[in-house]
């Protein structure tokens, strides 16, 4: 699988993709909209990790143009609201994203996010 | 305006606007917390990545990690810093303050709703002490209302900057012995067909904040510049 990470916190998109990384998972990072959709005309991804608010193009705005360049790729949203039921998931708020987690992530919690997307894919791909 | 109205108009948006800078403070420090919680969750997975290897952490590796993590807690000490200063702000209705801070508080409260439109903030040339008797949390208010006319009439990317000096004429005598300070912001003005043009200013609010502040606000859009005079509260 591989995932394309967004969040303008460069120290933070570094840590937590070394951490995938090091789950061997193939990832790339970037810290704005602009070079997300650059990465993603480059290559495709399976998986869009996105921080909802950032400058420029906000994390919504960035799912809506990536869908353009991949109509297949998954999303999950990350955000430093306090409150987890604002962002349900797969909701208006959230852009229709998979999942939306609050900050800071656990990496076993995001994991589990991610298993649940691999498994829907294969589940699809299953005639 | 009537004055109750005025008054009223003033506590109900007061209400909102400590809302706003809590709910833009704690997003930052939420991403403060997520940078912190990886950066231990690094070293915490080299560590395991030595033990199964059975070989020693590079000291290199942990020290850079630390430092990321020290980066980040420092940080987070200036944040909670202002935003305990801003709790503090209604405590006195008229206090004896220093302008040039009251207005670098009001900046760095803006930093992140500043960044969202991916502009930075400058202090254009740093002042001494600006005595002023205001009432901070007022014009903390005033100070964020004029911010956000300028975060919307800047062009996306630019740079804005603040002067703060003594006196509406730029240290006049008998300015500077009343107290009396002026802030002036400036900015690159957005293209004439930007797509969010924003709302007047001074509105309903900033007219009453002004007016119970005993201030006066000139706005030149097409320059970018607006300048806030305030006077003094504890001169009759």
């Amino acid at each position: 699988m591989r995932i394309l990470l967004v969040d303008d916190e460069e120290e933070l998109v570094s840590a937590l993709a070394e951490r995938l990384t090091l789950r061997g998972l193939a990832v790339d990072w970037a810290t704005s909209g602009a070079a997300a959709l650059e990465l993603a005309r480059e290559r495709k991804y399976d998986l869009a990790l996105i921080d909802m608010k950032m400058p420029k193009i906000s994390g919504i705005e960035l799912k809506r143009k990536l869908e353009v360049i991949n109509p297949e790729l998954e999303f999950i949203f990350m955000s430093g609201h306090g409150s987890a039921s604002v962002f349900e998931d797969g909701t208006d708020e959230t852009g229709g994203a998979s999942f939306c987690l609050l900050k800071p992530v656990e990496i076993e919690f995001l994991l589990g996010k991610i298993r649940t997307l691999r498994q829907r894919a294969g589940d699809k791909e299953k005639p | 305006m009537k004055p109750e109205h005025a008054e009223c108009l003033i506590q109900n948006a007061g209400i909102n606007f400590f809302g706003t800078v809590v709910a833009v403070i704690t997003h930052e420090l939420k991403n403060v917390l997520a940078i912190i919680n990886e950066n231990k969750g690094l070293l915490e997975d080299f560590a395991h990545l030595a033990r199964q290897e059975e070989r020693e952490l590079e000291p290199d590796t942990a020290l850079t990690t630390a430092a990321a993590i020290s980066r980040q807690v420092e940080r987070a000490d200036i944040i909670v810093k202002n935003l305990n200063r801003f709790a503090h702000s209604p405590d006195r209705e008229v206090k004896s303050v220093d302008l040039g801070e009251i207005v670098a508080l009001a900046a760095a409260l803006a930093r992140r709703p500043a960044a969202a439109r991916a502009l930075t903030l400058r202090e254009a040339e740093k002042p001494g002490p600006v005595p002023l008797a205001t009432a901070p949390f007022m014009l903390l208010h005033l100070l964020w209302r004029g911010l956000e006319f300028a975060f919307q009439a800047a062009a996306a990317g630019s740079e804005l900057s603040w002067r703060v000096s003594a006196g509406p004429g730029g240290g006049e005598e008998q300015d500077r012995e009343r107290g009396a300070g002026l802030v002036v912001l400036t900015w690159q003005p957005a293209d004439a067909g930007a797509e969010s043009l924003p709302a007047p200013f001074p509105g309903g609010l900033e007219e009453a904040l002004l007016a119970a502040l005993r201030g006066d606000c000139r706005l030149d859009p097409a320059a970018g510049r607006l300048e806030l005079s305030l006077h003094d509260l504890s001169v009759v």
